[in-house]
Parts: structure tokens; sequence; C-alpha cells
């Protein structure tokens, strides 16, 4: 996924094959990792008695606001006039600003959502939980939102778009028996 | 002298004002907590979305998180609080509202 142009308030990006194929199907999954909800505050004894209608306000705007983004980009990504099959089966993407912003919310919230069910572990402190039948597709979510929510922070942040000629998106397109990638996810698996 | 003004200087309620003024000061606290998940350049885009902030000061703050494992982001009064944690916790960020005491 790359972005070759950028136009006022638009940005364009082409995704080979593979890279839409990976998008949509991680954004399938994200009703496997559904989000738990954490308190307000750490110390809602001195907020009194405040705290509970605090506390559902948050979780009911929360929903609202996932159930939302979700269905935003599930309605962009279907928009044959924003999601664009190109030649070679590559894909061409075309977001606003606040478009991508919104994409990257729910990559985030799928991201965070298979970290919580890997069990939170701190890669950084070097916790590495064992990749299980059960697990990989948790592992599988947490890298590919890793990549293209670095795409979409680099495109936000300004990052000049390539030529369409330049490297970067491996036209890897109409390979259908490539197997290199590792197994496909399945969707339904683990629900 | 013609025009002579006589002022009067007001009469202040030291204690009173002290008071008024504390009750005015906003006194809860909108804190970002560190995890592991969040991309760093994810949050600091998040705090600049949010808060407006520019570059270096939202990167200040990324880091105080990342490094100090919490950062104060905002004072404010109770409902300004609050909707600043919903903001950040749509963005998935471990925000929370405490007391600032």
């Amino acid at each position: 996924m790359k972005l070759v142009s950028r136009e006022a308030d638009r940005l364009v990006f082409k995704l080979s094959k593979r890279e839409h194929e990976a998008l949509m199907t991680t954004l399938r999954l994200a009703p496997l990792f559904p989000r738990g909800e954490s308190p307000i505050s750490r110390d809602s004894t001195k907020l009194g008695e405040q705290v509970p209608s605090a506390q559902a306000d948050l979780d009911e705007a929360l929903a609202d606001h996932r159930l939302e983004q979700t269905e935003a980009i599930t309605r962009l990504l279907t928009d044959p006039k924003r999601c664009t099959k190109m030649g070679a089966g590559a894909w061409k993407l075309t977001l606003t600003v606040s478009d991508a912003d919104r994409l990257l919310q729910v990559l985030n919230e799928i991201r965070v959502g298979a970290w919580e069910k890997l069990g939170r572990p701190d890669f950084e402190e070097g916790s590495r939980p064992e990749v299980t039948e059960e697990n990989f597709l948790c592992f599988w979510a947490f890298q590919l939102t890793d990549v293209f929510e670095g795409q979409l922070l680099a495109a936000l942040d300004g990052e000049e778009p390539e030529s369409e000629s330049e490297g970067g998106t491996e036209d890897d397109s109409d390979s259908e028996s490539d197997s290199g990638s590792g197994p496909k996810p399945d969707p339904d698996a683990g629900k | 002298m013609p025009g002579t003004i006589e002022i009067t200087s007001p009469e202040i309620d030291v204690a009173k004002d002290k008071k008024s003024k504390e009750a005015d000061t906003p006194g809860y606290l909108v804190v970002c907590w560190n995890d592991p998940v969040n991309l760093m350049p994810y949050v600091t885009h998040v705090f600049r979305t949010v808060f407006g902030w520019d570059r270096t000061r939202a990167e200040r703050h990324m880091r105080e998180v990342h490094e100090k494992g919490k950062s104060v982001l905002v004072r404010e009064q109770f409902e300004k609080a609050e909707f600043y944690v919903h903001q950040l916790r749509k963005f998935a960020l471990h925000a929370t509202l405490e007391t600032a005491e």
C-alpha cells in the first residue's frame, strides 16, 4: 500500500491485490476481538458519585462510536468510486483525510483487541506468547494493523506520494497460487 | 483643582476571593497511561488531533507516557476533562480522569 497522490483533502493509495485482501480480511476480523472496557478512573473513590454515570456515558459513547466507524469504513471500502479495481489486480483507494483517520482508528481498535486477546503481552519487555492455532489470527491482525497504520500515519503526516512506477508495492496481484505469505486466515475461526 | 475625581478603593475580601478562585480552578486531570500496544507515532497523532497541539508538544507528552508510564495531558473542569477522556478512548488510548487534589 503506497500513497500515490495527494490533492487537497484527498489521499490516493495504491494497493496490490494481496494488500487489498489483507486489509479487507483484517477489517472482517474486528468482531473476533471485542474490546474490554476499562474504568474511567484509576482512583474512582475520589471522583465519588460522578463515577457510575460517567462510566456509563463513556461505555455508551465508545460502543456507538465503534459501530459508526466500522459501518462508515465498510461503506467506504465497498464504494466502487472510492475503492476501485485497477488493471493487474491492483486497487486504488481514495480517502479524505477524515476517512484516513477513521480507517486508522478502526485498524487500531482491531490491533488493541487482538493484543488484549493475546493476554496483553509486553513485546518490548520480551514477552513472547506461543503462536497456536487458537491465537494465530491475533498475531496476524496485530502485525497487519502495524503495517497499515504505519502507512496511513505517514500519509497523514505529510509523506510525499511515490510515483506509481517506484517500488514499494510489488505487483503480486494476479498470483492466485502464491502461497508464500503463509496460511490464509479464516475470519470465522475462533468464534 | 477642577475635575478632581474621588477614587474609592473597592473592599476586597481576600479570604472570599481565594475561596472563589479555588472553586474556579479546574480540578480534574486527563492522564494518559503507557501501554505496550499503541505505536508511538499513533499516540503523537492522537494528541495532535484531540488537543490540536503542535508536533513538539504532542511528542513531549508521548515520550513522557512511554518513559515515565504516564503523562498528565490537561487539567480541566469535570465536563471538559470527561470530554477529552472520551476522545482519547475513541482512539483506543488508555486515558483516565483523575482528581487533581
